[in-house]
């Protein structure tokens, strides 16, 4: 057998080689989260309009702590009904068992992007306690991402009608700012010349009324007030029933004279 | 059809594959060890430099590391080493076999020199250039791991969190077959160049220079197509 300077047979060095490697690979494998072969994991799936960047292999997070992993994206050939509501893409994603009690019917699941540059993944933000734990096999409706795109495309639109709208108005809108600046000159100068101090006083006076009146009103909600008020709210009922005729006779006899109503 | 592929049979031998494994393998380990720690140094303080200056922020830098080693210089600087290593040394002793007339007499035995010379060394190459490339990704990153703890002040544990962000298992594959390619390439132009060796001693030396510098550019040129298939298309 062929023997290297130490008496080990090469086979036995060109055996630990591959061995080492084999290792190896596991040890990637296992960090990459490709294989997992001592956790046990819960499936759900997500439906969403758009995934906004999300691909097969993505992590999910519960409460920001990587719980698993994005392991299929369907297409729906045809729009599926949701809740009243029609989606295009189903998520499957697993979920190791010991992040599940977290995961509600109520929790949400929100597509972020760690860091500036990251990668995309799914957030996954713990329900109530209240709710009960989704079920293994649970079909949710995720959060949309915002549409960057969309918002600026329409963002553009908007300012685009604005500067049409400026362009055909701008005679208009030029006489409006003049007339704005020679109000705001006009005002100046009362405010401050010869009429400032009247304008002070004018000031005070409305602050001393607004004062009364929050005076007076504070004591109409005063119970006895209140029942004044009910018993002049009463008589002013009883008088308005009474005929004018009797009245006018009344006053006759006490020799008032009147003109009623 | 068949007769095509009777071409392509040949006869494992145990020994000789055996004796070329170890000495294209296992004996390479030494020196891809320490070159590949060295470029796992030197990635992080790059990237934490350009990194820096880009984004003033290094968190990425063991992602972006373990990226760049697996797609590209794990299997590139490995392979680059072995065929300065064993290149040039598979080019000079068959090129001396043929000046010394020990092909003829392999042929004379019904010996297939191709079988006898050629298969066991690309066996042993193909076995060095991807247990080396798995071993020298391992020895980069760990060697990036010591760096990074003092120069970025990350703990070992988020170093190792965060160094798989962006690489998958089917990354590590693709850079196994890309290893597969430059471990087949090294032997195979080697050969050709000692095979067609004539002349004299200086003939030989010539045929191993020349072994060394166009498996080099081939295995360049291979990187960049596999590289695009892999990744462009």
């Amino acid at each position: 057998m062929p023997t290297n300077a130490k008496g080990l047979k090469k086979e036995f060095w060109v055996g630990m080689l591959f061995l080492f490697v084999v290792v190896l690979l596991v040890i990637f494998g296992w960090l990459m989260g490709a294989i997992g072969p001592l956790q046990s994991q819960s499936k759900f799936y997500v439906l969403y309009n758009f995934a906004g960047g999300i691909e097969v292999g993505s992590p999910v997070r519960v409460s920001g702590v990587k719980v698993g992993k994005v392991s299929k994206i369907e297409f729906l050939p045809e729009t599926t009904e949701a809740n009243q509501e029609r989606v295009s893409l189903k998520l499957s994603i697993e979920v190791s068992n010991r992040a599940v009690p977290s995961v509600r019917q109520d929790s949400r699941f929100y597509v972020n992007m760690a860091g500036i540059i990251g990668e995309k993944y799914i957030e996954i933000s713990p329900g109530t306690t209240t709710a009960p734990v989704l079920v293994n096999g649970a079909t949710v409706r995720g959060v949309d991402p915002p549409r960057i795109d969309q918002l600026l495309s329409q963002g553009y639109g908007v300012f685009g009608r604005i500067m049409d709208f400026m362009d055909e108005n701008e005679k208009t809108l030029t006489e409006f700012l003049v007339g704005m600046k020679e109000l705001i000159a006009d005002a100046n100068k009362i405010l401050k010349g010869r009429e400032r101090q009247k304008l002070l006083a004018l000031i005070d006076n409305l602050n001393s009324i607004t004062g009364d009146i929050h005076e007076m009103s504070t004591r109409m909600k005063n119970p006895e007030t209140r029942k004044f008020y009910d018993q002049v709210f009463d008589l002013v009922n009883r008088a308005h029933s009474i005929d004018k005729p009797v009245i006018q006779k009344f006053l006759q006899e006490e020799g008032i004279r009147a003109r009623i109503f | 059809m068949k007769n095509y592929l009777t071409r392509f049979k040949f006869k494992f031998r145990k020994h000789e594959t055996i004796e070329q494994m170890y000495f294209l393998g296992v004996q390479s380990v030494p020196i891809i060890v320490v070159s590949l720690g060295f470029v796992g140094l030197m990635m992080i303080l790059e990237l934490a430099f350009h990194m820096r200056l880009v984004l003033n922020h290094d968190a990425l830098v063991p992602s972006f590391s373990a990226v760049l080693m697996v797609r590209e210089l794990g299997p590139v600087i490995t392979c680059l080493l072995l065929t300065s290593r064993i290149g040039a040394g598979i080019a000079a002793e068959i090129g001396s076999m043929k000046l010394t007339e020990q092909l003829d007499a392999l042929r004379i035995l019904s010996i297939d020199p191709i079988d006898y010379l050629v298969i066991p060394r690309w066996i042993g190459s193909v076995f060095a250039s991807i247990t080396l490339t798995v071993v020298s990704i391992a020895v980069a990153l760990w060697g990036g791991a010591l760096l990074a703890t003092q120069k970025l002040g990350t703990s070992p544990g988020e170093y190792f969190n965060t160094v798989f962000f962006f690489v998958k298992f089917p990354d590590v594959m693709r850079c196994l077959v890309k290893a597969a390619v430059f471990g087949t390439l090294i032997p195979v132009i080697a050969a050709y160049h000692g095979f067609n060796c004539r002349g004299g001693s200086a003939a030989v030396g010539e045929a191993a220079t020349q072994a060394v510098v166009r498996t080099s550019l081939c295995i360049i040129v291979a990187d960049f197509l596999l590289t695009y298939l892999f990744y462009a298309v």
